[in-house]
């Protein structure tokens, strides 16, 4: 079933199968799967995990701020008859808080105050 | 009367489902949430799950699905959920697909990729799994042209010397395998294989233009240029 080919300190072993894929039967896909198993290792081998060692220390926080040069948020009041103009036709990411009466949640209303 | 045949023609449909997806079968019975969770951690392969009750069209449709499965069980992993088995359990809201405002939509298929493709990029946790609902036919064809783009594929391909060297002197406990290919697309049965052998073997691909197409396996750390 295989050809070995032995060249040096490393060692070659080439499968002689079929590979076509349009003609690939099941048989064929269990006959690969047979020989790769051959080489497979009994126990999976993790890869190992890139540790990036910086420099200088870094503020953990940096990474979540928003870069200073977004433009801020633009608080829009909602309007049903122009809710396509104003949310597709708006840039970026758009937040719409949906409320019964008067009962709006607080940390909305902050954002509103803020950004008004 | 009627109740009594009511109740029969139940129970049939409910063995006949049943002995559908028996043991022999390559589909996975799934009939409770945790079952369900568990069947959603699987991190290589793409996931297909066929969402059925216990009517006459969910098991005209169970039928092409098995046999779906028989012809590809190398290439995805297979899953039946019973939404009425899911309906009588108490951690029902976890399976949105089975909640009775969907009833109408059953049965349904829906592929799901590996979990581990998606994680946060701030705390890695790893996010749902996508889900895609295949509206096909149950032929093997049509459903191959679907599901082929959404297989994932561990297998790298290899574009230069170096990047083929670094290739096999990486992780030397495992034993590399290269498929070389004169074409550009990485066949299924690749892509499948190199989720299979995971973590105990390194499938990579190597493309060559006037290549003939095989398979090699190298199992020592050595560059490239002296094993030849």
């Amino acid at each position: 079933m295989t050809q070995k080919a032995e060249s040096g300190p490393g060692r070659w072993v080439t499968y002689d199968g079929n590979l076509d894929h349009e003609k690939l039967k099941d048989a064929d896909f269990e006959k690969l799967e047979t020989f790769l198993g051959k080489f497979a290792s009994e126990t999976k081998v993790l890869p190992r995990m890139k540790v990036d060692h910086p420099t200088e220390p870094t503020n953990p926080q940096e990474g979540l701020a928003p870069p200073k040069d977004l433009p801020k948020p633009v608080v829009k009041d909602f309007i049903p008859e122009r809710f396509e103009e104003i949310v597709y036709g708006t840039e970026g990411l758009v937040m719409i808080h949906v409320y019964r009466a008067d009962d709006r949640h607080s940390s909305f209303d902050d954002v509103v105050t803020k950004f008004r | 009367m009627y109740k009594a045949l009511i109740f029969f023609v139940g129970v049939y449909l409910t063995t006949f489902t049943n002995a559908l997806f028996d043991k022999d079968s390559n589909v996975k019975k799934v009939s409770n949430t945790i079952d369900l969770i568990s069947t959603f951690l699987d991190p290589e392969y793409l996931t297909v799950v066929y969402f059925h009750t216990n009517d006459k069209r969910s098991e005209a449709m169970g039928l092409l699905f098995n046999e779906l499965a028989k012809r590809r069980k190398q290439y995805y992993k297979f899953f039946a959920v019973d939404c009425d088995s899911i309906q009588k359990d108490v951690n029902k809201a976890a399976v949105p697909a089975c909640h009775e405002d969907f009833k109408d939509a059953l049965p349904q298929i829906l592929l799901l990729e590996p979990q581990h493709v998606r994680s946060n990029v701030h705390s890695n946790r790893t996010l749902e799994p996508i889900q895609h609902r295949y509206e096909g036919d149950l032929n093997i064809d049509e459903f191959d042209t679907f599901a082929k783009k959404l297989m994932p594929s561990y297998s790298e391909r290899l574009v230069s010397l170096e990047h083929l060297e670094k290739f096999l002197s990486d992780q030397p406990t495992l034993k590399k395998a290269i498929f070389l290919t004169n074409k550009k697309s990485i066949p299924r049965y690749w892509k499948a294989l190199s989720a299979h052998f995971k973590g105990r073997l390194m499938v990579n691909l190597l493309f060559i233009g006037n290549a003939v197409l095989s398979v090699i396996v190298y199992s020592l750390g050595r560059p490239f240029q002296k094993a030849i």
